[in-house]
């Protein structure tokens, strides 16, 4: 080879080279991401005098959508106000970094980006007699600055305890703040009390009450404590849920000897009957836009989630995996139920229209599962050492806590939409 | 000097340190509640309480108190009864008397008993005041020298102790100086290794370089030099050759001109011999003359006249002779001249031929040199060309491997970046309930601030309606995704999205 083609060859070489590396490099990179091995967003929250870090740590580690991570020591860095420096922020392994400031006006926060070391948000929340409820209302901002989603830590849970044994069994209606803390008995019995359910606006109870030696349904006044009897009808009074705008609420009534759904008005007391059939339907459970209720029935011989019209029609079965589905709770398009998975009894999550659900609960006898106003966690009883307990379990599944209780059997708990 | 130690705060905060410290324990050494000793003690003050000797009563010790206070009772019981008469009052009033002689007698002898005693007990308490005195100043002065020496000790251990911090401080910043230096030396290493390695490349580009303009200019200058050679040759040969025709022609001259001096010498011997002779001859013949005109006077006329007719003769001969030298002096010189024009025309031809045949030389070789220089000159540009091809064509490969290191840097830096924009979402993707198996592709265009530019493309959506818009839904609660490293990246990913 003579040195021109030499030359040639090299020169045809380099041009190959720098004609094919762009094409190659300008070439999409192609990424992956795999949600089962996905964790939390990072947070690092800096210690609030009185505690609110604590408070606002546990709600959002409750969510599922954080890993939190706490600042101990007492640095400049961590006091609300302190000067921010890029190389000490950058010594934190996590997205953001929470400060706050207690004072006489009330909780202030701040909400700081550490990769870029700015202010993602500042707030204050106004003076409330509950300081919890303070750090909750925290919490609820935190929350929704980062996932675009509406907290629900500031809301409240209604559930029933029982303690002792008949006949002198005791039986307890509670509201307390979403974590379990501060909580108030609305309710005392030595009847059984049941299926207790919001109105909408987050001011009354309507619930089931033995009280009268027999089932029937009262809607109560949390403020004022005033109670009255919407249905005290011969047979089963049962699992009275309230329409989303609050004018109806729907229950389960065996007036004609066997369990049907029934809508009844608030406003005039009149009652429509839902469902006709000879079997079991139960537990119903308004659609997010009002249109359709959702029920457990066995008229497939099994207790299955069936799907009607609220101005009635066909009811339409919604559940096919699993032999045992019921206890509907919706918010938005999820919906929490109660699966039978190989003998056991869980928490499960499907989307309205979707086929099939995730299991999110580990128990035996999981009951009762009730969706925050926001969708992103579900309180629920379960049984631990043969004594009813409360859970909070994150949408997602990755986030678990026991909540704080009063003593007895805990059963039934009801989220509380937004509290305005 | 005020600046100087103001340039070293550091030296000036330990000094103030150092004598703060020596201060602190000279005041710690110093015992305030020591008595002072010797000179300084001054007048001791005794606190001794002199008891006048009136006030002291001494008490009969022979008497009771019991029996005193019988008396007593006895004088009340008496008071009572009045019918006691003046005797036993007298009898009373001199045993009083007498115990009262009795008892100033003892209270006298008591009183010198008392004084002697409290002299003794006044020297006792001297001596043992001077004792304890000597005793206290003894123990002052060991004190004082205890306190002297551990106040020494302490200054000592002061001193050692400042001197070890000086040590440890001097100790411990060779140490830093050391770490600094060490790491500074470190960094330098690693930065020039770092540099080296970089350099290298180009160095070796460089040297690969310089060896070619070194090959060029090595075959240049010995081009040069053999040209050169061959010009001192050939400018040697031609001075050789001038030389050889400038000493022939020197030569030819020096013979010309030695001829023609010689002939002229010759010539003028001849002459001065002629004349010599001549004047030898005329002095001959003056002095025959003389002689023959002393001897031979009488001849005289004769004589006379047959000398002036030799001599007429000879002088006729002379001139003939002069004359017939003059002619072939003329003719010789003529000869000589007409020898020499011949020889300069012959030279001049000689000349002209050498010229000639110098130049036809030179023509030759210049001509020569020409086809070599021209010969050389090709093989140059020839070999200029193949370096200058070959150096392009290591220009375009070093040019191709830095565009391929550039494009590889990018790519890394872009990989990172796509990273931490799938960890930024998979943070924020709540992924629905029931969606196991789905998947979908998605393309974004990042902004450099970290924005999505336009809308997420979904390019395939392999799940329902509910699965794809959480997709959706993730990059828009993600926003601002992380910033790039930098603004020339290709910004485009297509990003697979699964629960696997």
């Amino acid at each position: 080879m003579t040195s021109h083609d030499t030359h040639w060859f090299y020169a045809l070489f380099a041009m190959l080279i720098l004609f094919v590396l762009p094409s190659t490099s300008t070439a999409e990179l192609e990424l992956h991401i795999s949600k089962s091995a996905g964790d939390g967003v990072p947070i690092a929250i800096a210690p609030i005098s009185g505690g609110a870090n604590f408070i606002i740590e546990a709600d959002l580690k409750r969510s599922g959508r954080f890993t939190t991570q706490r600042l101990t020591n007492k640095t400049k860095l961590s006091i609300f106000g302190g000067a921010l420096s890029a190389t000490v922020l950058k010594t934190i392994k996590a997205e953001y970094l929470i400060r706050g400031r207690l004072a006489k006006t009330g909780l202030d926060i701040e909400l700081i980006e550490i990769s870029t070391g700015s202010k993602a948000a500042v707030f204050r929340i106004g003076h409330v007699t509950n300081r919890r409820r303070m750090a909750h209302k925290a919490a609820d901002k935190i929350f929704e600055r980062i996932t675009r989603l509406k907290g629900a830590f500031d809301t409240r849970l209604a559930y029933v305890t029982s303690t002792g044994h008949r006949p002198n069994k005791h039986y307890r209606l509670y509201i307390a703040d979403s974590d379990g803390y501060n909580p108030h008995i609305i309710l005392n019995s030595n009847q059984p009390i049941m299926s207790p359910s919001w109105s909408p606006d987050g001011s009354k109870l309507a619930y089931v009450s033995f009280e009268s030696g027999k089932s029937a349904i009262y809607v109560q006044d949390i403020f004022t404590g005033k109670k009255r009897i919407i249905s005290g009808k011969k047979g089963i009074n049962g699992a009275p849920t309230w329409s989303p705008n609050g004018s109806q609420i729907a229950m389960s009534l065996s007036v004609d000897g066997n369990s049907e759904i029934y809508i009844l008005s608030v406003h005039n007391g009149a009652l429509k009957r839902l469902t006709n059939d000879r079997a079991i339907d139960t537990e119903p459970a308004w659609s997010g836009d009002g249109r359709a209720i959702i029920f457990t029935s066995n008229r497939g011989g099994a207790a299955q989630l069936y799907k009607i019209p609220a101005h009635g029609g066909q009811a339409r079965r919604m559940t096919f995996m699993g032999s045992y589905n019921s206890a509907a709770d919706i918010v938005g398009n999820k919906i929490a139920l109660v699966r039978r998975n190989g003998g056991q009894f869980r928490i499960a999550i499907m989307q309205m229209g979707g086929s099939g659900a995730d299991i999110i609960s580990t128990g035996k006898y999981d009951e009762s599962p009730s969706l925050a106003p926001n969708g992103t966690m579900i309180a629920y009883a379960t049984q631990r050492k043969g004594r009813g307990k409360l859970v909070v379990v994150s949408d997602n599944g990755k986030s678990k806590q026991e909540l704080h209780a009063p003593e007895g059997e805990v059963r039934e708990p009801a989220w509380s939409p937004y509290i305005r | 000097m005020l600046r100087e130690i103001l340039k070293h705060p550091s030296a000036l905060l330990i000094a103030i340190i150092i004598h703060l410290l020596i201060v602190m324990i000279f005041i710690v050494s110093f015992n305030w509640t020591e008595p002072p000793v010797g000179q300084e003690a001054g007048i001791p003050i005794e606190l001794i309480q002199e008891i006048p000797l009136a006030s002291i009563q001494p008490l009969d010790a022979n008497i009771p108190p019991a029996n005193i206070e019988v008396t007593e009772k006895e004088n009340e019981q008496n008071n009572d009864q009045p019918a006691l008469d003046n005797t036993a009052k007298l009898l009373v009033a001199q045993k009083a008397a007498k115990l009262l002689a009795e008892q100033k007698n003892r209270t006298k002898a008591n009183t010198d008993k008392e004084r002697r005693k409290q002299k003794l007990a006044t020297e006792k308490r001297k001596k043992e005041k001077q004792a304890e005195k000597d005793a206290r100043e003894k123990a002052a002065k060991a004190y004082t020298e205890k306190k002297t020496k551990e106040k020494a000790e302490k200054e000592n251990a002061a001193k050692e102790y400042a001197e070890k911090k000086v040590k440890e401080k001097a100790a411990k910043e060779y140490a830093e100086k050391k770490a600094k230096e060490k790491a500074a030396k470190e960094y330098t290493e690693k930065k020039a290794k770092e540099k080296e390695a970089k350099e290298y490349a180009i160095k070796k580009a460089k040297e690969k370089a310089a060896k070619e303009k070194a090959a060029k200019e090595y075959t240049e200058k010995k081009a040069k030099e053999k040209a050169a050679k061959e010009y001192a040759i050939k400018k040697a040969k031609e001075k050789a050759a001038k030389e050889k025709a400038t000493k022939e022609y020197t030569e030819k001259k020096a013979k010309e001109k030695a001829a023609k001096e010689y002939a002229i010498k010759k010539a003028k011997e001849k002459a001065a011999k002629e004349k010599a002779a001549k004047e030898y001859t005329e002095k001959k013949a003056k002095e025959k003359a003389a002689k023959e005109y002393a001897i031979k006077k009488a001849k005289k006329k004769a004589a006379k006249e047959k000398a002036a007719k030799k001599y007429a003769a000879k002088k006729a001969r002379e001139k003939a002779k002069a004359k017939k030298k003059k002619e072939e002096d003329a003719k010789k010189a003529k000869i000589v001249a007409a020898k020499a024009k011949k020889e300069a025309r012959d030279k001049k031809i000689r000349d002209a031929s050498i010229k000639k045949w110098n130049e036809k030389k030179r023509l030759e070789k210049e001509k020569k040199i020409a086809a070599e220089k021209k010969a050389t000159e090709e093989k140059e540009q020839k070999k200029q060309a193949a370096i200058i091809a070959k150096k392009k064509v290591l220009e375009a490969k070093l040019t191709a491997a830095k565009a391929y290191a550039s494009k590889a840097a990018k790519l890394k830096a872009k990989t990172n970046w796509g990273k931490r924009i799938v960890t930024h979402v998979k943070r924020r993707w709540q992924i629905p309930p029931g969606t196991q198996g789905m998947s979908a592709k998605v393309r974004i265009k990042v902004s450099p601030s970290g924005y999505i530019r336009g809308a997420v493309e979904m390019v395939r959506c392999g799940g329902d309606a509910t699965y794809c818009a959480s997709i959706i839904q993730a990059y828009k609660n993600a926003e601002p995704l992380p910033r790039p490293s930098r603004n020339d990246l290709d910004r485009t990913f297509l990003i697979t999205m699964d629960d696997q």
